[in-house]
């Protein structure tokens, strides 16, 4: 058959799943000398991944397997997922204590997987299960992740929520599914597909009805506001390493899948869809924001401040796709850039967390942070670049991503229907930005001003303080150079518009994927003139 | 009223999803939690396989996306015993509310 | 009851008895319902094969397969689906809660098979009833050392709740009325299981592997989540 057609295409994902099963194997033997050579197992693997993505480049669209379609979003997926999950896999490296590490490491690997495959799905099918696979392996991992009842707390409460939320997305799927009569998301010929029905005002109320609660079903992903409240119970609980974990894969193919299901509505929605989406935008941000003032706990902070940053990436989301512009005008370019940035900001955050312990347990509060700045400058000011780049100042890349939000909010074109609501809801996220510099700060300010209340002794090895440097040392590099990543986040948005879709000559669902021939792909001619062309990747 | 068309179908599953709904926002049992969890899921079945049935003359995506909604919900079932199991070592209880270690 | 057996001491031989009451109580429910709903499955299944003669003989129309016996059919099947949802959501004890699923579930195995999705029906009453019930009970013995716990949650939490489903209810049944589907006329040719598992291997062959990958996942997490000691 068609293996090179169907299984090369899928390298990264392939080395992901078959590195995962080579995780658990090495997992059930359980000495200790076999357990020191697991972490270094899913490094070699997520590099592999990466070198895969890089070695294959930017999918045209031809190839792969019936119900994914590969593109420039799957490129900027693998590498931004893959390259996060590297600093994951480090900040990781001693996790659990325990004999699970095997399953630990294969439980992140498959978690990956699941948020590569998100980024290619063409079908609801697919769409569906991807998006379970990421939640998935979070759940066992959040339970596995420290010996203590309150992470199997977290892991109950992350797991009924979850599950809820997977069952009304599936209940959603499904009036999809009967609105456009088949699975597939996008067509590229005459079969039918989702972004075939009529959106905008025209849209029946079933496919709305539809749309709606998937976006329900999503918010849980990523934190949005009715379900958001999980957050930080779960942040809690799990241990310090999972939590940078979970800050950033749900809430990436959450937006991913977000990104693709109004794509294949071709952002022509409803007004009150619109309306739905701002008030809960403006919510996120706001009740993120302002109950993170209310902390003490550093982790409940960062949690709260997780759901504040969904709030501004929905503003992103609302503000759709402008083709070929970059992410200073297209606001899901903008959302891709910032949450790449976010990914690895937060994961920084919680490093420092996991690289040391007070008074014999994992530091938490502010307090434990108290005098950290003596005792280990270096991590500090990791610690204070990470923070400073959540709170969006300057010399960091938090503040280019906040920047590139509200500017392509700002840069609406006059005739958008929503211009003036969206710009008051920029104006929102700027307010926010402000009152979240208050918490920030006083992370930032018990670590530097407060002298040395407890002893905190480094726990984590070498590898973790190399992923908090890694996490930190970006955030200034991304500030000065954003040119690769705002490239990259600005061609994956290209297969957003349907005037440049590429044609396919293969039927995705309609017929037997035999039988199918593969065929060149071609752009089809467009009408807008875009400015840059996509396909080559900018050098990062 | 006598010809059995799509909505009767379309109703019978919108009944199940809002008593799933019921069932979880107000049961505090885990198990209970996910006894609304399944009706939901298989309400989001009959839906799906309604559509196949009436939209889709000859074509089984419906019917499969069913099927895997059933997988799904079997998987679903399987964890949520484990991790009950995993609390309830810990704990010794299954009440969502008197887990509460976590407030802030 | 209950709240008489809670108060003599749930380690009490009356408890047990009680217990034992309402678990009679419960088998006996199951039986009916499975008395009341398997000829109703074996009739669904003549009138497919009633469907599929009157295909081959070339009659088709817009009357419904099955004439009169298919509303008769669907009204008594809905009602039971309906009736034991309902009774999920009332019911206070976690095993007339499963039991009352355990109805539905089969009774949704039945809207499967009037729908001529024979395989479907089959599987659901397979996995569903007799696994993922099964687990779910297996669930409430291993976790809860009385398994007749009660559980009353406030009464405005109630209100509340009922008032947002029923609110959520009339929504949905309002946008069903008003919806326009490109529904096809006539008689719908049933799916061949044959045709079902070409296309599982061929077109959703992507997402046969992930759940393949999802169940390991499920298992593995599942064995190591109940056997870790803390």
């Amino acid at each position: 058959m068609n293996v090179e057609a169907y299984l090369v295409p899928l390298a990264p994902e392939l080395i992901l799943l078959i590195g995962a099963c080579l995780a658990l194997i090495v997992g059930v033997i359980k000495t200790p000398r076999q357990m020191q050579w697991v972490s270094p197992l899913a490094l070699v693997v997520v590099l592999a991944a990466l070198l895969a993505t890089w070695r294959l480049g930017v999918p045209d669209g031809s190839q792969g397997p019936p119900g994914l379609w590969l593109t420039s979003l799957t490129f900027y997926t693998r590498c931004i997922a893959l390259g996060v999950g590297l600093l994951i896999v480090l900040v990781n490296w001693h996790q659990p204590v325990a004999e699970e590490r095997g399953e630990y490491m294969a439980m992140i690997l498959f978690s990956l997987l699941g948020v590569l495959l998100t980024a290619s799905a063409n079908d609801l099918l697919v769409l569906f299960f991807a998006i379970e696979l990421v939640s998935v392996p979070t759940y066992v991992l959040i339970a596995l992740s420290r010996e203590d009842s309150r992470a199997s707390e977290a892991a109950v409460k992350y797991f009924f929520l979850g599950a809820m939320s997977a069952a009304i997305l599936a209940y959603g799927l499904s009036f999809l599914y009967g609105a456009a009569g088949t699975t597939t998301l996008y067509a590229f010929d005459e079969g039918a597909a989702v972004s075939k029905l009529a959106f905008g005002a025209q849209m029946g109320s079933h496919a709305l009805i539809g749309l709606l609660l998937v976006f329900v079903g999503l918010a849980f992903k990523v934190a949005a506001v009715p379900l958001h409240v999980y957050a930080a119970d779960v942040y809690e609980g799990a241990a310090s390493p999972v939590t940078g974990l979970l800050g950033f894969v749900p809430k990436f193919a959450g937006f991913v899948a977000l990104v693709k299901i109004f794509g294949a509505c071709n952002w022509e929605l409803p007004n009150t869809v619109y309306w739905m989406l701002w008030v809960v935008a403006a919510a996120t941000m706001t009740a993120g924001n302002v109950l993170a003032l209310l902390q003490k706990n550093v982790k409940r902070i960062l949690a709260y401040s997780s759901i504040a940053h969904t709030g501004y990436m929905l503003i992103g989301l609302l503000v759709g796709p402008v083709a070929g512009q970059g992410p200073m005008r297209d606001g899901v370019a903008a959302l891709f850039f910032y949450v790449a940035v976010y990914g690895a900001m937060n994961l920084g955050a919680f490093a420092l967390f996991a690289a040391f312990r007070t008074g014999g347990r994992p530091m938490e509060t502010l307090d434990d942070l108290a005098g950290i700045a003596a005792r280990a400058p270096l991590s500090a000011l990791a610690l204070a670049i990470c923070v400073f780049s959540l709170m969006g100042l300057p010399p960091t890349a938090g503040f280019l991503g906040k920047l590139y939000i509200f500017s392509s909010a700002f840069s609406l074109d006059e005739s958008h229907a929503f211009c003036g609501p969206l710009i008051v809801l920029a104006v929102i996220g700027v307010v926010n930005s402000a009152i979240g510099a208050a918490y920030y700060l006083r992370i930032v300010a018990a670590a530097y001003m407060r002298g040395e209340v407890d002893e905190s002794i480094p726990t984590g090895g070498r590898p973790v303080r190399w992923g908090l440097a890694l996490c930190s040392i970006p955030m200034i590099v991304l500030f000065a150079w954003p040119g690769g990543l705002a490239n990259q986040a600005r061609n994956a948005t290209i297969v957003l518009h349907d005037s440049i879709r590429p044609v396919h000559a293969r039927l995705t669902t309609t017929t037997d994927a035999t039988e199918h021939q593969q065929q060149p792909a071609a752009f089809r001619p467009h009408q807008a003139p875009r400015r840059g062309a996509p396909g080559k990747p900018a050098a990062p | 009223m006598l010809t059995i068309g799509l909505t009767h179908y379309l109703l019978v599953a919108a009944v199940l999803f809002c008593s799933g709904i019921f069932t979880m926002m107000t049961k505090r049992n885990a198990i209970g939690i996910l006894i609304g969890v399944e009706l939901v899921l298989n309400s989001a079945g009959v839906n799906l396989v309604a559509f196949d049935r009436y939209l889709g003359p000859g074509r089984v995506d419906g019917q499969i996306m069913a099927l895997f909604v059933i997988v799904l919900a079997a998987a679903e079932a399987a964890l949520a015993v484990g991790i009950c199991i995993n609390l309830y070592k810990n704990l010794a209880t299954v009440d969502v509310d008197t887990a509460a270690t976590l407030r802030g | 009851m209950f709240a008489r057996a809670k108060a003599r001491g749930s380690g009490g031989l009356s408890a047990q008895a009680k217990a034992c009451g309402s678990f009679r109580i419960a088998i006996l429910l199951v039986l009916t319902g499975m008395v009341l709903l398997a000829p109703t499955g074996s009739v669904a299944w003549a009138t497919d094969d009633a469907v599929t003669a009157e295909q081959q003989i070339g009659v088709t129309g817009a009357a419904p397969p099955g004439g009169l016996l298919e509303p008769i059919l669907f009204y008594a099947v809905a009602m039971t689906t309906v009736i034991a949802a309902l009774g999920v959501c009332i019911a206070k004890n976690i095993v007339r809660m499963a039991v009352w699923l355990f109805i539905a579930l089969g009774s949704v195995a039945m809207l499967y098979f009037l729908l001529a999705a024979d395989f479907l029906g089959a599987i659901q009453l397979i996995v569903y009833v007799g696994g993922t019930l099964i687990l779910l009970i297996f669930g409430v013995m291993l976790t809860s050392k009385s398994p007749w716990v009660r559980f009353e949650p406030p009464k405005l939490e109630l209100i509340g709740a009922a008032v947002v489903c029923g609110a959520l209810l009339v929504a949905l049944c309002v946008v069903l009325y008003s919806a326009v589907w490109p529904e096809t006329e006539g008689v719908v040719p049933g799916v061949s299981v044959a045709d079902l598992g070409r296309r599982l291997l061929t077109t959703y062959l992507v997402p046969f592997e992930v759940a393949g990958v999802l169940l390991m996942i499920v298992m593995v997490g599942a064995a190591h989540l109940a056997r870790q000691e803390k």
